[in-house]
């Protein structure tokens, strides 16, 4: 064979090799202009004792953090004709002079609305310039599963900032579940709630630090079938061992029973958040909820309004449930200096409070 | 070797050299037998023949022919044949036609003459047309937007892994697009993938591609040509809205035992073709299957090394001729692909048609053709590993014939009028996964059957030279049957889930819902000079069939929807306006085309649409308009040392969906861009000889991208940060640009070195492409993905081909 013909099918043959299916992901972005000013309203009325609040925003027009709203007149009632006003940023005082808690948004305080199951809510607000939204009506399931969790450590994959693929040792909770003989939507979200405590003159301040370790992973379950399952061994999320796990802490499976509009309405949030990406995903779009604009339905009002029927359970840990060896105090000499801020004043850590819960242990 | 026969005695054999220096004096006479013509009335004689091919014998349509004054010319029809009006005098008459050597015979025409010619391939296919079937076509045919392109006339453009790809070529054409860089299919003029008629011997054809969409799933060297109506659509074709493209395979050699094969890296074809009985029974065989796995496991990325890429495809077909006029042929497609990519997802796709076809010529006006067909296709997607693998089945068969009676009164007027009937059959959807027992899940969904039966009718027209008709019409009838359930709904609702009141079953053969309705089919060519034309043409297509998905890219599995009482029938209204200009003798041609389309009941998928495994689907889709509109520029130089074309194209393309309940309606009832909707496509193709044995050719193009729904925004719900995404198909994702290069840099390499004795027929030759030369990652698709320490999803552009792709690949025959 020609020698220069050799010598091209080589060169060709190496350049194959070298760059034949240099396919790659990379990020891109887009110049979105038509997404802004929509309201999002989003808020709840639960089943227990807590603060119910109503938050009211507006997206910003380069996908920034919504503007809030304020000054808008929000009213929550029930299928029983009562009807209560809530309060813009209320403040909650937990009978210290350290922790007057400011609550953003708009809370119901009193004691005309109650959340019950089997009830049902409407929202009501009224913006500063009249436009008036409502809610459709949500009803509060009468019925909840039965629950019992779990933990165990174990490692999961991560990939590091760096590109580099690390092992890290976690503790994974699951959910045993007993599901009633009634059609049931439901929810579980995971959270851990540990402690912080800042060493003061007359007195420590205990903080008590919720996150949300997995907020994209709730776990989301339709039992319309109405069949009394035994949902066994789900885990509904992890949380990395850390020095969050020096003093007691606690891991939380909250369960959130739905009505099948709302339950829905979640669906299409999992959807779009926990998307897998593949090129062959469903295209996007946006979750619209059960608000509306009384005037103009032509108006995709975002967020939603829901009545929730809640449970809690949980699994208290100490440090003595993890190894040793990763699980150090956060406030020590060795650490004061990274978190120099939140051991100075736990409070400044977000979502503290020193509001004991009240599955906390004496 | 030509063979060069003339039935009178005058006829002579000359060199360029000796026509060079007749030139003047040919002229002159040429000149006063012109200006004799013209003042004097003097008599004309005929000139007629027959070209064909003396590869193969087989006659060669769309030759040129003309006086090489260039005053005077044709072109053959399908059989090859050829009439031309001469005044008497001396002629050097110029035969030429992309692909072969050009040949140039003297001519007396003081009487009438017969010149039948034998042409032979040229060494490149590189001397003469890019486009051909153009010719004057270009300006003297009837349908507007119909391009007709040999396969040999691509088979030095430049290949993406030396596959020569009719789509990929048609790719390059003003019009026809595609939504990414190996995007399944093709789209013509702003319709969707599912709305064109693809149509192999005469068999529909449901998916277009191998490997998602790299390549298409038709062997090159097993096809002889393909026509894409994109504008007029002749009333004889019909069940889609927006353009037809019609390929035909080759036929095997009736004399001589054939071989051909092309060695490539990744890829190997083989053709095989001859008699079975001498110049009465012939066969041809093709096979193409690729092998690139091996390629795979060399990449350093783990996902691209877990991943499997095969494909496979077959031509087989039989061809008798009884006698002159009876011929018969079956054939048989196969075309076969497993994609997998990492241990994430994968696709297994198989198409399958067997069709036979008889032309029957009763007399020289009179002839008959009748096609039949089955086919199948069957596409699986599934997820290989992991707690939840599974596989979902889904697929369609069908059955068609067609008969069309043709009757040529005379030059002037034709008429064709014929029937179709089908009946579609798709395919149950099955699900199957393992619980956590190991125990099989099965889940199945039944799914609709349908026959449509059609008659319809055309009639080309010439009233007078300079003005020409095409008017027809098809009548088709569809009728959805049972065995199915159809979910009822309260009237007066929405159709959503909550709403349905029950279920209707249907025996089987009943009949669900019925349509029918009229397709008039009208073009007109007003002829201005020689060199001149202005076409127009209205079409209505009527389409039962529905191409459903929700993904931001077609895949395999995508589910094919019948009308039915939810879905009815999608009709579009066509418009099309073309100024047509051919310039120095028809070598370069130049055109300007409009066109408008009107599309009714158009299916969508509703936002957050579960199409799979649903056996109510019309609680995901809904149903709005279209329309799309656009011009189209055309300059295309045939002949020469350079040819190629330059094109532009400005294509927009919308929907709405606008219904009395919000649950139906799309993006709040505004319309918004289709998923094809990319305004401006420009192309560059140029290709030039090197010598007698080397070419070079280049390809540019350049299309907007295509528009996508984006996140623009998101806000909290609690922890969970929930995306705001822009209005549907609100931004687009970024232009596509591609630069590919090809060279055929000898022949005969290995003859007389490797292969001592080859035999006469032996031509080899290697040819080296360079695809995607500006190294431009063109996305094949933009996908949202979220990574394990962010809270919202961020849009990654996946390009399948992020550099150059050079390739190598070795062809032979003998």
């Amino acid at each position: 064979m020609n020698k220069r013909v050799i010598i091209l099918i080589s060169i060709t043959l190496f350049t194959l090799v070298a760059l034949l299916f240099t396919s790659c992901v990379d990020e891109i972005t887009f110049d979105a202009q038509n997404v802004g000013r929509q309201l999002i309203v989003n808020g709840e009325i639960t089943n227990g004792n807590r603060l119910h609040t109503v938050t009211i925003s507006r997206t910003s027009d380069k996908g920034g953090i919504p503007i809030q709203v304020t000054g808008a007149s929000v009213w929550i009632e029930d299928d029983i004709g009562n009807r209560e006003q809530l309060i813009e940023n209320y403040i909650e005082d937990l009978g210290s002079i350290f922790s007057p808690n400011t609550i953003s948004g708009y809370t119901l305080v009193g004691d005309i609305v109650q959340g019950t199951m089997g009830h049902s809510y409407v929202l009501e607000i009224t913006l500063e310039d009249g436009t008036t939204y409502r809610s459709k009506p949500d009803t509060m399931p009468t019925v909840l599963a039965n629950d019992t969790t779990h933990f165990e450590i174990g490692t999961e994959q991560e990939l590091s900032s760096g590109g580099i693929i690390q092992d890290i040792t976690r503790a994974q909770v699951f959910l045993d579940s007993q599901l009633p003989s009634e059609p049931i939507y439901l929810k579980w979200d995971f959270e851990h709630v540990f402690v912080r405590i800042t060493p003061g003159g007359l007195r420590d301040i205990i903080c008590f630090v919720s996150t949300a370790p997995n907020p994209q992973g709730f776990v989301l379950f339709d039992g319309s079938q109405g069949v009394a399952l035994n949902l066994e061994n789900q885990q509904v999320g992890s949380r990395k061992i850390n020095n969050d796990f020096f003093y007691i802490s606690s891991l939380n499976v909250v369960q959130s029973s739905f009505s099948r509009v709302t339950f829905e309405y979640w669906e299409r949030i999992k959807q779009v958040t926990a998307n897998v990406g593949t090129i062959f995903d469903t295209p996007g779009a946006t979750p619209i909820g059960n608000i509306f604009n009384v005037n103009n339905s032509q108006e995709h009002v975002l967020g939603h309004f829901s009545a929730v029927a809640r449970d809690t359970s949980n699994i208290i840990v100490s440090r003595g449930d993890f190894p040793l060896d990763v699980v150090f105090n956060p406030c020590s000499f060795i650490n004061f200096e990274r978190n120099m801020e939140s051991c100075a004043n736990c409070l400044s850590i977000p979502n503290s409070t020193e509001k004991k819960p009240t599955y906390w242990p004496n | 070797m030509n063979k060069i026969q003339s039935t009178k005695s005058n006829l002579t054999r000359i060199s360029l050299e000796e026509s060079k220096l007749l030139k003047r004096s040919v002229l002159c006479v040429l000149l006063i037998l012109v200006f004799q013509q013209t003042f004097t009335q003097n008599p004309t004689n005929e000139l007629k023949g027959t070209i064909t091919s003396a590869t193969n014998g087989k006659p060669i349509s769309d030759v040129n022919i003309y006086t090489e004054d260039k005053k005077r010319g044709t072109i053959t029809d399908s059989k090859g044949h050829f009439k031309l009006e001469l005044a008497k005098g001396i002629y050097t008459i110029i035969i030429d036609f992309s692909g072969y050597k050009t040949e140039k015979l003297k001519v007396d025409m003081s009487q009438n003459r017969t010149l039948n010619v034998s042409l032979s391939e040229s060494n490149v296919n590189l001397d003469e047309v890019v486009i051909t079937g153009e010719s004057d076509k270009n300006v003297r045919g009837l349908a507007i937007g119909l391009k007709t392109i040999k396969v040999e006339e691509i088979k030095t453009l430049p290949t993406f892994l030396g596959q020569t790809d009719i789509v990929k070529t048609l790719l390059l054409l003003p019009g026809v697009s595609s939504i990414g860089e190996g995007a399944s299919g093709f789209n013509v003029r702003g319709g969707k993938v599912g709305q064109n008629l693809v149509l192999f011997n005469g068999a529909q054809l449901f998916n277009s591609s191998h490997v998602l969409g790299l390549f298409s799933s038709f062997n090159a060297d097993a096809i002889e040509s393909f026509d894409l109506y994109k504008g007029h659509i002749p009333a004889r074709f019909g069940g889609r809205l927006s353009a037809v493209l019609d390929i035909k395979e080759k036929e095997g050699d009736f004399n001589t035992i054939k071989f051909d094969a092309s060695l490539g890296l990744l890829t190997t074809k083989v053709l095989m073709q001859g008699p079975i009985i001498n110049d009465k029974t012939s066969f041809l065989v093709s096979g193409r299957v690729t092998y690139s796995d091996w390629i795979l496991t060399l990449v350093n990325n783990p996902d691209i090394k877990n991943s499997s890429v095969a494909f496979h495809d077959i031509n087989a077909n039989i061809t008798h001729k009884f006698n002159e006029n009876n011929k018969f042929s079956m054939s048989y497609y196969r075309s076969n692909d497993r994609f997998q990519f990492s241990d994430a997802f994968g696709f297994n796709y198989e198409t399958n048609i067997l069709s036979a076809k008889w032309k029957t010529n009763f007399n020289s006006k009179l002839s008959l053709d009748v096609n039949g067909s089955y086919g199948n296709y069957d596409a699986t997607s599934f997820d290989p590993e992991g707690f939840d693998a599974f596989n979902l089945d889904t697929g369609i068969d069908y059955i068609n014939a067609k008969g069309m009676l043709s009757y040529k009164y005379n030059d002037n007027y034709t008429l064709r009028v014929g029937g179709e009937w089908s009946d579609f059959d798709i395919t149950p959807e099955q699900f199957q996964q393992d619980d956590s027992n190991g125990n099989a899940i099965i889940e199945n969904i039944d799914k609709e059957q349908a026959r449509e039966f059609s008659i319809f009718l055309e009639n080309d027209i010439q009233v007078f030279p300079w003005l020409s008709f095409s008017l027809g019409g098809r009548y088709t009838m569809f009728q959805n049957y049972g065995p199915y359930e159809v979910f009822n709904y309260q009237e007066g609702l929405p159709i959503v889930e909550e709403n349905a009141t029950g279920s209707t079953v249907f025996g089987s053969g009943e009949t669900i819902q019925e349509y029918s309705g009229f397709e008039p089919r009208a073009s007109a060519l007003f002829q201005v000079g020689k060199h001149n034309s202005v076409k127009l043409s209205y079409n209505r297509t009527r389409q039962y069939i529905h191409s459903v998905t929700n993904s931001a890219s077609p895949t395999p599995a995508d589910l094919w929807q019948l009308s039915n009482r939810y879905f009815k029938p999608q009709v579009a209204d066509n418009y099309s306006l073309g100024y047509f200009h051919n310039f120095n003798n028809n070598r370069i041609e130049a055109s300007l085309e409009g066109f408008y389309k009107d599309i009714n009941n158009q299916v969508e998928y509703r936002d957050f649409a579960q199409l799979f495994l649903n056996n109510q689907l019309e609680t995901e889709l809904a149903v709005g308009k279209g329309k799309a509109y656009g011009i189209e520029f055309l300059l295309n130089k045939k002949s020469g040392d350079w040819t190629g074309w330059l094109s532009y194209a400005y294509t927009r393309s919308f929907v709405t969906v606008n219904n009395p309940f919000p649950e139906e309606t799309i993006n709040n009832g505004i319309e918004f861009p289709s998923n094809f909707d990319q305004p401006h496509k420009f192309n560059i193709v140029i290709k030039k000889e090197l010598g007698k044995k080397s070419a070079f050719s280049a390809s540019l193009t350049y299309i907007t991208g295509r528009p996508i729904t984006a996140i623009g925004s998101s806000f909290n719900v609690g922890p969970t940060v929930v995306p705001v995404f822009t209005e549907r198909n609100g931004e687009r994702i970024p232009d596509f640009i591609r630069l590919d290069a090809s060279f055929t840099v000898a022949e005969n390499i290995f003859k007389g070195r490797i292969v001592k004795k080859p035999n006469k027929r032996f031509k080899d030759n290697l040819s080296i492409s360079f695809y995607n030369l500006l190294s431009r990652k063109n996305a094949f698709s933009v996908f949202y993905q979220r990574s394990n320490d962010e809270l919202l999803p961020v849009a990654k552009r996946l390009s399948v081909i992020g550099s150059i792709i050079p390739s190598l690949t070795y062809n032979v025959s003998f």
